[in-house]
């Protein structure tokens, strides 16, 4: 389906209502935030299954659904697991995406940025996934759709993937002499993954050649924006990953400006995801 | 042609950098007067000229877009790119290919950047102007031009919206070229002059068109709406011999990406006599014989 | 435990820690393509091909679109690689050198048309995407695609608590960050940035700050690559008379 057209008039007030507002957060978005501010989040978890978890910023949802498996693992890597990483738009989304067919550069995008934050920044550790070295590994698929798209499906595919991950349990596997036994739930108590950091997204869009940056961007700011960068950050203070988006153009200074203010913005979306968990 | 970087200037304050020098398999004449700027670059800051191609506003300063030469017109300052795809001006002489038969028009190749568009009214019919109504649906446009027939036109008009030119073949030296030789070479190499439609002396006729595209023929066509008929015409091997000698001389410039016009072709054309025309594309038969063009392209001759 | 920085300062290939690796260019060995280019950085090695603009979808009032392909050969890296038919990290690499450039390239004077780049990797040895860009803007300058200035792209990384400069696979395997900045460089406008494992964010701007001297120390490097390409097409002109 053809994407819905912005018309000019819409662009420009959007434009202008940016412009029209004051220095510090005074001016007022289509929704009534201030640039530096983020929707409402929310992180809820599965009661039937471990390992799914709904993330919703705004009216932006992403359900993630973790699963695991045993395979044989890597010649030259025989004690490590795999996580794999996978986002699909779904039509639901929106009437741009379609279902089925070759990957759209959208969720290739989505894909690669779980790969970028987790796998690549190490949050997991890939060999408590080993069961028997050689032979046997954990191999982890980590499932994220995106069920309605309102901007900032980064973020929300970041926070619900984590939030799966932190919920997943995997069987207890004991080895008794050859054999590997998998228990099932109900006869020993499953595991949760070994989890080394945790790292989430923060997106921010960028107009005016970098003049302009609002976090959190709707999906009709996104349409008026330039570009956008997304910076991924831990608990620690640490950046694990950064990417932007097409038509970037922004001054080194405000580049800097937008990573730092990152560590004060993750802690609106951990907020979130620790009230998911109270026991934690 | 190989480039590596020497270190003498390349350090800025806090990086520093390792290269190697080689000497250049080219030699490079210079060219006093031509002035080379790349993207970026500022012209001038003088406000007192107008921007034409290849050159943008910013700061109050007139920049470079392309890599090229600086050539000023008058008050006109653009940058001519040395390579590029053709874009057209009005007036030029292109030859083209049909490429589709459509609504009153026909779509032209003319390796610019998107295809151009011939009129149907633009086009001289046979049998003059009374033919026009019955000529407007498919069936009978293909009868005068059909997809795979080559055309020699000129560049009536440019449209606003996109860049596509609109081509004309309203005099009658242009129009259906007849049974030859077709070239593709760089647009580049050939530039705008008085006359683009040459008989050369061994009595061989070239098209050559602004946008790259040559036609090599047995003679030059006095009615092109009698081009169909001329179709019949044998070529004895005497000319055919020739034909593929100017097309081996084009074929010899361009490898060496020299301006193509009918001076360059000739000294081309004289100095190959030695050579077999199939002997003429070897690479050390290529220097030889293109000597005296590429001396005269850069003025030394 | 790997030395990666010696005592005295120096790097595994000898390199101080700022210092880029030796650079080399050929721009327009493939006369058949609009623009075409041979960057090289270190052992990483990378052609670049563009074709256009041509005809591309699109109403009139459209801007043109840059596409680009990437793809890796199956010998450049140290173990052999299957090329796959949908190779996730080359189409976000690919996605990735096109957004960059649609931030260079004039492209509201191409309406209707496509910029068609393809890149291939014949040698990887680290910094590949900061190469590629590097190839990609010699051969749209070698295409006479307009642009408003040259797309410089660099790495940094830090490396046993040392700011490192262009980084080659061996420092990549380090697994510190690894930052690659692409820049306007007249401006120091910033048109990509990607940053692959973790950093602390007190260390970003240290980090960002030399790969943007990175990319500007490349300028001069790739200016002269295209100046003497122009210089040795200027007999295409003709006579100056």
């Amino acid at each position: 389906m053809r994407e819905r057209l912005l018309t000019t008039c819409e662009r420009e007030f959007i434009h202008n209502v940016m412009k029209e507002g004051g220095e510090d957060g005074e001016l007022v978005r289509l929704d009534g935030r201030g640039k530096s501010e983020m929707r409402r989040v929310l992180v809820t978890l599965g009661r039937q299954q471990y390992g799914q978890a709904t993330a919703s910023i705004g009216n932006t949802q992403a359900i993630c659904r973790v699963s695991c498996s045993i395979v044989r693992p890597h010649e030259d890597r025989p004690t490590k697991g795999f996580v794999r990483y996978g986002v699909t738009l779904s039509p639901m989304a929106s009437p741009d995406y379609d279902a089925g067919g070759r990957p759209s550069a959208a969720s290739i995008y989505l894909t690669r940025l779980l790969e970028h934050i987790f796998r690549e920044a190490r949050a997991l550790d890939d060999e408590s996934l080993c069961i028997v070295a050689g032979e046997k590994v954990w191999a982890v698929s980590v499932n994220v759709t995106v069920t309605n798209d309102d901007g900032n499906m980064e973020d929300a595919c970041a926070l619900a993937a984590l939030a799966g991950l932190m919920h997943f349990r995997r069987p207890y596997v004991s080895i008794a002499g050859q054999d590997v036994v998998v228990h099932p739930f109900d006869e020993h108590e499953p595991v949760s993954l070994a989890i080394n950091h945790r790292p989430l997204n923060v997106t921010t869009a960028l107009f005016d050649n970098g003049d302009l940056a609002l976090v959190d961007p709707t999906k009709i700011e996104l349409k008026v924006a330039d570009g956008s960068i997304s910076v991924a950050m831990n608990t620690h203070g640490e950046i694990c990953g950064i990417n932007s988006s097409e038509g970037l153009a922004v001054d080194p200074e405000q580049m800097e400006a937008i990573v730092a203010a990152t560590k004060h913005r993750v802690t609106h979306l951990f907020t979130a995801l620790n009230k998911a968990f109270p026991k934690e | 042609m190989d480039t590596t970087a020497d270190d003498a200037g390349a350090t800025a304050p806090d990086a520093t950098t390792t290269t190697t020098t080689t000497t250049t398999t080219t030699t490079i004449v210079e060219r006093p007067g031509m002035r080379i700027v790349c993207p970026g670059d500022v012209i001038t800051e003088d406000q007192g000229y107008m921007r034409g191609h290849g050159t943008f506003i910013h700061d109050g300063r007139l920049l470079a877009s392309v890599a090229g030469v600086v050539e000023r017109v008058n008050k006109v300052i653009s940058v001519r790119p040395v390579r590029t795809r053709y874009v057209g001006e009005i007036g030029d002489v292109v030859v083209g290919r049909i490429m589709q038969v459509g609504q009153r028009r026909w779509l032209v190749d003319t390796q610019s950047r998107l295809s151009s568009v011939l009129k149907l009214s633009s086009v001289n019919l046979p049998g003059g102007v009374l033919r026009r109504k019955s000529a407007s649906d498919e069936l009978t446009m293909r009868q005068v031009l059909a997809e795979g027939d080559l055309i020699s036109a000129e560049v009536q008009a440019i449209f606003q919206e996109d860049g596509t030119l609109s081509l004309h073949t309203r005099s009658l030296r242009y129009g259906r070229l007849g049974p030859g030789m077709f070239m593709r070479v760089p647009s580049v190499l050939v530039r705008r002059s008085k006359n683009h439609f040459h008989t050369l002396p061994c009595g061989v006729a070239v098209v050559l068109g602004n946008n790259g595209y040559i036609w090599i023929g047995a003679s030059m066509e006095e009615d092109t709406t009698q081009a169909r008929e001329h179709d019949q015409h044998i070529i004895t091997e005497e000319t055919r011999r020739r034909m593929a000698r100017v097309r081996n001389a084009i074929s010899a410039l361009a490898h060496r990406m020299l301006s193509i016009f009918d001076t360059t072709i000739i000294f081309t054309y004289d100095d190959s006599a030695h050579l077999e025309e199939k002997e003429m594309l070897h690479p050390e038969a290529i220097a030889t014989i293109t000597q005296r063009a590429y001396l005269l392209c850069t003025d030394q001759l | 435990m790997p030395e990666y920085i010696s005592v005295e300062g120096l790097r595994e290939d000898g390199r101080r820690a700022n210092e880029l690796r030796r650079v080399e260019a050929n721009v327009g060995m493939f006369p058949h393509a609009d623009g075409s280019a041979y960057f090289q950085q270190g052992d990483t090695k990378v052609v670049a091909i563009v074709n256009g603009p041509k005809q591309g979808v699109g109403k009139a009032g459209d801007a043109g679109k840059v596409v680009c392909d990437f793809e890796m050969a199956a010998f450049s890296t140290t173990q052999r690689r299957k090329p796959l038919r949908l190779d996730r990290k080359n189409a976000e690499l690919g996605s990735k050198i096109a957004s960059t450039f649609e931030s260079a390239i004039m492209t509201d004077l191409y309406p209707r048309s496509q910029i068609e780049i393809s890149v291939q990797v014949l040698q990887a040895d680290g910094g590949v995407l900061a190469v590629a860009i590097n190839a990609v803007t010699l051969a749209l300058m070698d295409a006479g695609v307009a642009m408003t200035d040259f797309v410089c792209a660099c790495t940094a990384s830090v490396i046993d608590g040392t700011n490192v400069l262009d980084i080659n696979h061996y420092e990549a395997s380090a697994q510190g960050p690894e930052l690659t900045i692409a820049v306007l460089p007249s401006s120091s406008t910033i048109v990509m940035a990607e940053m692959k494992s973790r950093v602390h964010g007190d260390l970003y701007a240290g980090l960002q700050d030399l790969a943007i001297v990175g990319g500007t120390t490349l300028l001069p490097l790739l200016k002269k690559a295209v100046h003497d390409r122009t210089r040795a097409m200027l007999p295409c002109l003709g006579p100056a008379a």
